[in-house]
Parts: C-alpha cells; sequence; structure tokens
C-alpha cells in the first residue's frame, strides 16, 4: 500500500484507533477539540453544536500573514476561501488613492469571520483586507463554507444576517439577564393574537346594567364590550365604571348599558404588538384595549394580561404621576421609572421604545409639575407653551436627563413683552426647580425658561432662530443646533410649529447654514481608533467611551443636517432617519443599518444607567470597553463604524 | 479498514526499508512546494537510551499552510512505566496508554504518514533521537530521518527577537500563540507548526524562496554563534 491511498490515510488510522481506545469524544482529534475550545468563545460558534464545528475545522487549514500582508482584495476576483481569524488583526482598506491618514473601513480581530458577504455574493470584495500585525487565519475553501451553510442554521443565520443576527443575540442575552431577576417569561414584541384566550364576553348596547354586571361576575371578567348586531364593537364597560356608577346616587341599574359605557373604544388588530397596546393604555389611562379585525371583536387584553407579574406597572404610573399632588410625591415616584424600563428590557423593548416610554412618562412629569407650579403661584395671565429642545425635543430621553426648555408666548403687541416675560420667569424659575428635584437636573449651559433669553413671545423665538442662522459660524453651530430639536411639551403645539416653519424653510434654501450644521455634525467623531481599540476619553477619574458624545450624537447631528436640509419635520432621530430614506435621500438599507446601530448604543446605555443606578453610583455616560462582553463590544464596534460611515456620507454631500 | 486488515497489514514488513529512507528536497525546491512535517514525541523521560515514545502528534504544512484535515496522533502502549512526575506532565494515565497501539504499529503508522515529507521538530535532535530508536527498536532497521529544528529557524530567522528565548513556550509565549492544551504531542506539534509557518513566511519576506536558501541562512546563523562562542 503506497502511502498515498485513500483508504489508508494515516490520519484515519489514528482516528480509528484512538476512538477505540479512549471512547468516541477522542474521535475528534485534540488539534481539532483545542481549535473548538477557542471558537466556542465567539459568536457564532458558541451556538454551534460539535458536530458541524468539529466539520467546519477538520477541513480547514492554518494560514500565517506576517504584518502589513495582503490577504484577499478587490484585485483577486470572487474569493476562493473563507477566513476567520485566529490570533491577530485584519483591517479593511479602502482603494488606495484615497488620504493616506484615513481610518481603515474595519479592523476586526480573533473569532472574526471574512469575507463573509463577498463570498456570499460570488463577487470581489470592496475593500482590501490585510494583515494589520502577525496573523494566524484558520480558512477553509468556498466549497467548504457552502457545505456549511448547508448544514449548520447557526452558521447559516450568522454569514446571511451579519451584524442584525448579532443584535438579536444580545437582544436574547439582555432578556435572559433581565428576565432572571424578573421571572417572566414573554416578550413585549409578543403579537395580541397570543393574547386571545377565551371568547371576549360582549352584549348588545340595550342590555341592562345589572344584567350585564351579572354576566360579568359570572364569567369573572372585568370588562363588558358592547357590540352592534355584527360584531364591531362599540363600547366598553370596565369595573372602574361600575364603581363610577354605584357612587352616583342617581343611577339606575335598569338603564341600558349604553348610557354608561366608554364609547369608541380604542381597539388595535390581532398582528399589532402588546407593546403598542401598552403604550395605548399608558397614553390614555385605560386598563383595557380592543382586539379586532375587520370590525369584529376577536378579544379584549387587559393591562393585567400584559404586566400580569409584574412590580411595576405602566398604567399605573402614568396615571399616578399625572395625578401626583405634589413635587416631592412626583420626586418620589422618579424611581418607579427607572424599574419599569428595567421591566421593559426584560421584556425585550428596544432602544426606541424605552425612549418613547421614558419620554412619555416625563411628559406627564413635566405637565404635572407644570400645572402644580401654576396653581401655586396663580395663572400669569399669558397664554404660553412649555418647550423642550435636545433629547427630550426629539423624544430620546433616558435616566439620565437635564433639563432644556423655554417658554414660547403669544402676544401680539410687542410693547407687553418685557411686562409679559416679568410675569412668566418667576414661575419657570419655580418649574426649573421643582424639575431638578424631580431628577431633571438643571442645565449647566442655562438653557432654561427661567433664563430671560429662552422665556420668549413666538415673534421673539423667530428673530433669535434667525439670530442663529445669520450670525453662524461652525463653533456656535454647535452651541444652537440642539434649538433646532424643539419640541412642545406643554400647552398650545401650534405656537411653536406655526413660529418654525417659516424658519424651517429658510434652511432648507440655505446651503451654507447646512454646511456648517454639517461641519459641526463631524465635530464628534466616533471612538474608532486607527488600530484595534476604542479612542477613550477621560472624566472624573473614569475612562471610558462616551456613549453620548462618541456614540450618539454623530447620528443625532447628522440626522439632524439631512432632515432641515431636506424638510423632514421629525425631531426623532430614528423618525428622522426612516423619513429620510422614504425621502430617497438616504438608501433604505443604510437608514435600517443606521436605525440598528443607533438604537443599540442607546440600549447599551440604558443598561448602563440602571447598572449605575442598582450600584448606587452616579449616572454617567462612560463605558469601559473591557468591562463590556465580547459580543458588546464587537456589536459596538460595528456601531460606530456605521456612525463613521454616517458621517463620510455627510461629508461627502457637503464636500468637507 | 479494520483493526484486524491494519493489523495484517503491519505485520508485513515488505516495505518497511523503503519507509524509513526518503531524501530531503533538491537544492532549489521553492519553499511553497515543500511538504513539511512538524513532529512532537512525548516520552517517558528525557534519556533517549532508556526511555521510550509514548505518544506521537504530527501536523502537516502543505503549501504554506497548516492542513488540519491531516494531523496526526497516537497514544502507544508502551510497557514501560510511568514515572508520576510524567503522568502530570503530560495528562496521559497508565490506563490510556495500555489503551494505545502497539508500538510497531505506532512506528509505523507515524512512518507511513510521514514519509516523503521535510521532518520539523522544536529541539529536533530529540524527537529525531527518540523515534529512530523507535524504528529501530520496533522495526528492525535502522535509519535518519531528515529532521530539521524550527528552534534553529527561529533564531536565524528571527534575529530581533531577545536572545534568552529557549523553550517552545519561551517562543510561543512570544509571538502569542493560543494553546490550551500544552504538553500534548498534537498540540505541541502543532506549536511547533505554527512557529515553522511564521518562519517561512519570514523567509520569504526576506528574500529566501529556497530549500537551499532556507539552509543556508540557518547554518550562517550556527556558524556565527559558533564564532561568537570562541
Amino acid at each position: 500500500m503506497s502511502d498515498s491511498s485513500p483508504d489508508n490515510t494515516p490520519n484515519g488510522v489514528s482516528r480509528t484507533l484512538l476512538a477505540e481506545a479512549s471512547g468516541a469524544d477522542s474521535a475528534i482529534p485534540q488539534n481539532i477539540r483545542s481549535l473548538m475550545n477557542f471558537l466556542r468563545t465567539f459568536v457564532p460558534f458558541k451556538q454551534m453544536d460539535d458536530g458541524p464545528l468539529a466539520t467546519l475545522l477538520e477541513k480547514s487549514s492554518i494560514e500565517f500573514f506576517p504584518a502589513d500582508a495582503p490577504i484577499i482584495g478587490p484585485e483577486d476576483g470572487a474569493p476562493e476561501k473563507f477566513y476567520i481569524v485566529k490570533q491577530g488583526y485584519i483591517v479593511g482598506e479602502r482603494d488606495s488613492y484615497r488620504h493616506a491618514n484615513e481610518l481603515p473601513t474595519f479592523d476586526i480581530g480573533p473569532g472574526a469571520c471574512f469575507p463573509v458577504a463577498a463570498l456570499l455574493g460570488e463577487r470581489p470584495t470592496r475593500t482590501l483586507h490585510k494583515a494589520q500585525e502577525d496573523t494566524f487565519c484558520i480558512t477553509c475553501s468556498k466549497e467548504h463554507f457552502s457545505r456549511m451553510l448547508a448544514v449548520c442554521p447557526v452558521f447559516r443565520d450568522f454569514c446571511l444576517r451579519g451584524v442584525s443576527s448579532l443584535l438579536d443575540q444580545v437582544n436574547r442575552q439582555i432578556q435572559a439577564q433581565a428576565q432572571s431577576t424578573l421571572g417572566e417569561d414573554y416578550s413585549l414584541n409578543t403579537p395580541l393574537s397570543q393574547f386571545i384566550e377565551r371568547q371576549a364576553v360582549h352584549c348588545e348596547p340595550t342590555l341592562s346594567i345589572r344584567k350585564a354586571v351579572r354576566i360579568m361576575d359570572e364569567r369573572g371578567v372585568g370588562s363588558m364590550v358592547v357590540t352592534d348586531a355584527n360584531r364591531k364593537p362599540i363600547g366598553i364597560f370596565t369595573l372602574r365604571d361600575l364603581r363610577r356608577f354605584i357612587a352616583d346616587p342617581g343611577a339606575d341599574l335598569d338603564a341600558p348599558i349604553s348610557s354608561r359605557m366608554n364609547a369608541d373604544p380604542i381597539s388595535l388588530s390581532p398582528d399589532a404588538t402588546a407593546f403598542e397596546a401598552a403604550l395605548i393604555m399608558a397614553k390614555h389611562h385605560f386598563a383595557h384595549v380592543l382586539i379586532a379585525e375587520n370590525d369584529k371583536l376577536l378579544g379584549v387584553v387587559s393591562e393585567r394580561d400584559l404586566f400580569s407579574l409584574q412590580r411595576v406597572n405602566l398604567v399605573h404610573i402614568a396615571r399616578t404621576l399625572a395625578n401626583a399632588p405634589s413635587v416631592d410625591a412626583l420626586a418620589a415616584l422618579q424611581s418607579d421609572v427607572a424599574r419599569l424600563a428595567e421591566t421593559m428590557i426584560a421584556h425585550g423593548a428596544s432602544a426606541e421604545q424605552l425612549n418613547h416610554i421614558v419620554t412619555l412618562l416625563n411628559d406627564y412629569s413635566t405637565h404635572q409639575v407644570i400645572q402644580l407650579i401654576i396653581k401655586e403661584q396663580g395663572d400669569p395671565g399669558v397664554p404660553f407653551s412649555w418647550i423642550t429642545f435636545g433629547s427630550a425635543g426629539r423624544r430620546e430621553q433616558t435616566l439620565l436627563t437635564d433639563q432644556d426648555n423655554g417658554i414660547i408666548f403669544e402676544l401680539e403687541d410687542s410693547r407687553l413683552w418685557e411686562s409679559a416675560r416679568q410675569r412668566l420667569l418667576p414661575l419657570a424659575s419655580r418649574i426649573n426647580a421643582a424639575l431638578d428635584q424631580c431628577g431633571f437636573t438643571l442645565c449647566k449651559g442655562n438653557i432654561m425658561a427661567g433664563n430671560p433669553k429662552l422665556c420668549l413671545s413666538a415673534q421673539e423665538w423667530e428673530q433669535r432662530f434667525n439670530g442663529f442662522i445669520d450670525a453662524a459660524t461652525p463653533q456656535n453651530v454647535l452651541n444652537s443646533c440642539i434649538f433646532f430639536d424643539l419640541r412642545t411639551q406643554w400647552g398650545d403645539a401650534t405656537l411653536a410649529s406655526r413660529m418654525f416653519a417659516p424658519i424651517r424653510r429658510r434652511i432648507q434654501q440655505h446651503t451654507l447654514f447646512q454646511r456648517m450644521l454639517a461641519t459641526a455634525a463631524l465635530e464628534h467623531r466616533p471612538p474608532l481608533g486607527l488600530f484595534k481599540g476604542f479612542v477613550t476619553r477621560k472624566e472624573h477619574g473614569l475612562e471610558g467611551v462616551d456613549l453620548k458624545k462618541q456614540g450618539l450624537t454623530p447620528f443625532v447631528d447628522a440626522a439632524r443636517v439631512l432632515s432641515l436640509a431636506h424638510g423632514v419635520e421629525a425631531s426623532n432621530t430614528i423618525y428622522r432617519l426612516r423619513q429620510l430614506s422614504e425621502a430617497n435621500v438616504l438608501e433604505t438599507r443604510d437608514a435600517r443599518a443606521w436605525e440598528e446601530a443607533f438604537d443599540f448604543i442607546q440600549l447599551l446605555r440604558l443598561r448602563h444607567h440602571l447598572h449605575c443606578k442598582r450600584e448606587g453610583k452616579k449616572l454617567t455616560n462612560l463605558v469601559a470597553p473591557n468591562a463590556l462582553n465580547d459580543l458588546d463590544q464587537r456589536i459596538l464596534k460595528e456601531a460606530c463604524r456605521q456612525a463613521q460611515r454616517l458621517q463620510r456620507k455627510l461629508a461627502w454631500s457637503y464636500q468637507l | 479498514m479494520t483493526l484486524d486488515q491494519l493489523t495484517d497489514f503491519f505485520s508485513m514488513d515488505a516495505d518497511v526499508k523503503a519507509l524509513t529512507r526518503w531524501s530531503p528536497p533538491p537544492p532549489g525546491q521553492a519553499l511553497e512546494d515543500i511538504r513539511w512535517v512538524t513532529a512532537d514525541v512525548e516520552t517517558t523521560g528525557l534519556n533517549t537510551k532508556k526511555d521510550v515514545v509514548i505518544a506521537i502528534g504530527a501536523v502537516e504544512i502543505d503549501g504554506l499552510s497548516i492542513c488540519l484535515e491531516q494531523t496526526f496522533e497516537l497514544v502507544i502502549n508502551a510497557d514501560a512505566r510511568l514515572e508520576n512526575d510524567n503522568i502530570l506532565i503530560h495528562g496521559l494515565s497508565q490506563q490510556t496508554l495500555s489503551q494505545g497501539v502497539q508500538p510497531k504499529e505506532a512506528i509505523h503508522s507515524f512512518l507511513n504518514y510521514a514519509h516523503g515529507a521535510v521532518l520539523l521538530a522544536f529541539h529536533a535532535p530529540f524527537d529525531k533521537a527518540m523515534l529512530e530508536k523507535e524504528v529501530r527498536a520496533h522495526l528492525g532497521v535502522s535509519c535518519r530521518l531528515p529532521f530539521y529544528d524550527v528552534a534553529e529557524w527561529l533564531k536565524a530567522l528571527c534575529p530581533e527577537a531577545p536572545s534568552h528565548l529557549r523553550s517552545l513556550d519561551d517562543w510561543s509565549h512570544y509571538f502569542g500563540l493560543y494553546n490550551d492544551q500544552r504538553h500534548h504531542a498534537a498540540c505541541d506539534a502543532m506549536a511547533a507548526a505554527e512557529l515553522a509557518l511564521i518562519c517561512l513566511q519570514k523567509a520569504c519576506s526576506q528574500g529566501v524562496t529556497t530549500w537551499k536558501g532556507l539552509q543556508d541562512k540557518v547554518a550562517a546563523r550556527i556558524k556565527l554563534e559558533k564564532m561568537r562562542a570562541h
């Protein structure tokens, strides 16, 4: 037998003998097992079973690339091999004619795979992959890669969905973590159809209240849906209504239920999510939302269904905030908001959803503070609205929120403005102080309604905005840009929107100002270094990546410029990105990637804040990259890379 | 192939002589065209006369890449009793050893695997001596296995490395190689293969592309060291 005979490969011999020698496990050679242990610390290999992972490795090779050696690039045509970094770092470089100091488009370290997209698309890579330092890679042929895609769903999912699949992983991890402390097992993204357990209890409008209540009692339900002959819901009667009914001395139990029901109940389709139902409940203080399809009643979902085991409940918090009797009581309720945020993370809420809820609850707090202070100080006698800027203006509030607000009042006669201001300012200062007491810390830059420069008539505001535009320099644009994310938080919203409309039109024409905004938007760079790690900052003796300034701000600023330039009216960054893609300013795929990246960083920040809160530490935006797990680190890097891409797009659009 | 068939096969000594002899590649052979096998033996001790081989691990480099499909690992049923110390080092218990293959089959199988390749090892003289002794003892022929020392290569091709680096561990650590199972024959062979791969790439980047070029480079380094010693 010659040594090239296929059925006597020496390897085969050793495998067989070893298997006989010490059990089936030894059928996997030690070197393969050792590499499996190594890959097991990375996604997606972590999720792969022994079998497929061993199969992947058995037909693989190990190659070495000295520092600076090119590995694969656009010139090499469609790639023939799949690579996993075993040790070292790979950087991606775009065409060489670009600036020499340009950052690499990516750098990847141990456990990372490339060039997945090019292999799948059977096209050349877009970037030159180079070894940044001495690097070992595990490689296999394109054919073996395809076979792995076919046999291993985990691997396939990872390769096809890339970062999105990583994000799913993170979300699963977060949920698992939070759920282990909360003990719940459904997600806020559960469709309402899953809550339809039995036929909704309903009756016709003419039924007497007495009979309706008896049915509710017999069936043990808290609500009765009133429907017409076609089972179209026309009203709802709940235990709360019954309470009020009993308290009424003139109540007539034999009156038809239609006389006491809440007409036009809100209904959602069965494919709406639990989150949407929760949001409606919180907004309207209802404890029940109907599930209906084509105007036909299917079921009822109650607050209890959604948050049955939960210690903190959304509707309750919203109601108590909105009705808090004093500023002290409001301040005391804020810790419930933090607990609610934690619960929502456990239920798989995205950062967007969390921002939304936190903003909603903060709005309730603000409303109530304003109302309480007006009651205390008396009505100033000037119609005014409370406007807010920055993150609150964008509905991107988290637990760490400082005040950025102002007052806009309506008064035609310019001679009365000063005296109106003098009446409003003490009120505004009191509101600022009360908000501070509730945890909305005073703005260091004094962007607060109590500042005479921000307590202005509609005309003065318009002048002020025009002033921002006329006197714009790249530096002061940096300071004024948060004013362009404004929203009415309390009072008549048309006041501010009427004032801002001509400003919006003006900016859309004013490319020079846009260009300055764009320059300012490039000020905060994503924290990616030239090599491997993150660029960290130091603050109060802590060192880390500033998730707000270095992570979120690049997205926020870029989305703002593009929105103002293209007449997109949304102020929320995610909405802005979506509307920009609908307006064909951004490619849908890019906008999606940026939304995801933004959402991830925001979620990381929220988790970090909750963590600080639990540990009784001061809330900061600074996160040490080493404190993050491998997966979070990788995605954060990818998210920052997306920020870099968005900035590049902006720089290109304005030729900066 | 069943174990019985294998045993039959190994009892035939017809091609044993041929199996123990092969020559190094022609001087002009390009490094990337050479098939290399890095080997590592675990033994009952350091005495090449008295001690015996209890495990062989080997890894193949072909086309300048390590083929994971072609790795070799065997535990040998050596009658020799293990010293307690060695049990700790190798993690091989007496039971595992008694279940290993017979020395004769093991040696035959290794030769079959490695035949024709340039053999490499870290501190090769030891592995070479041990394996040649086993060949003699069990196959009844004396042979000279074409072993070359990766430790010498490293010194010749990485002059920038600090001079105190000696052991496989030192060098692995210097290059930051990941290895969770050191002192396992196959894993040590892998570590040596990775070091060899680094050397081969360094040689190419230094303009050394042929077998002779590499030999000369290593020889020059050894000569230099001797001159300094005098």
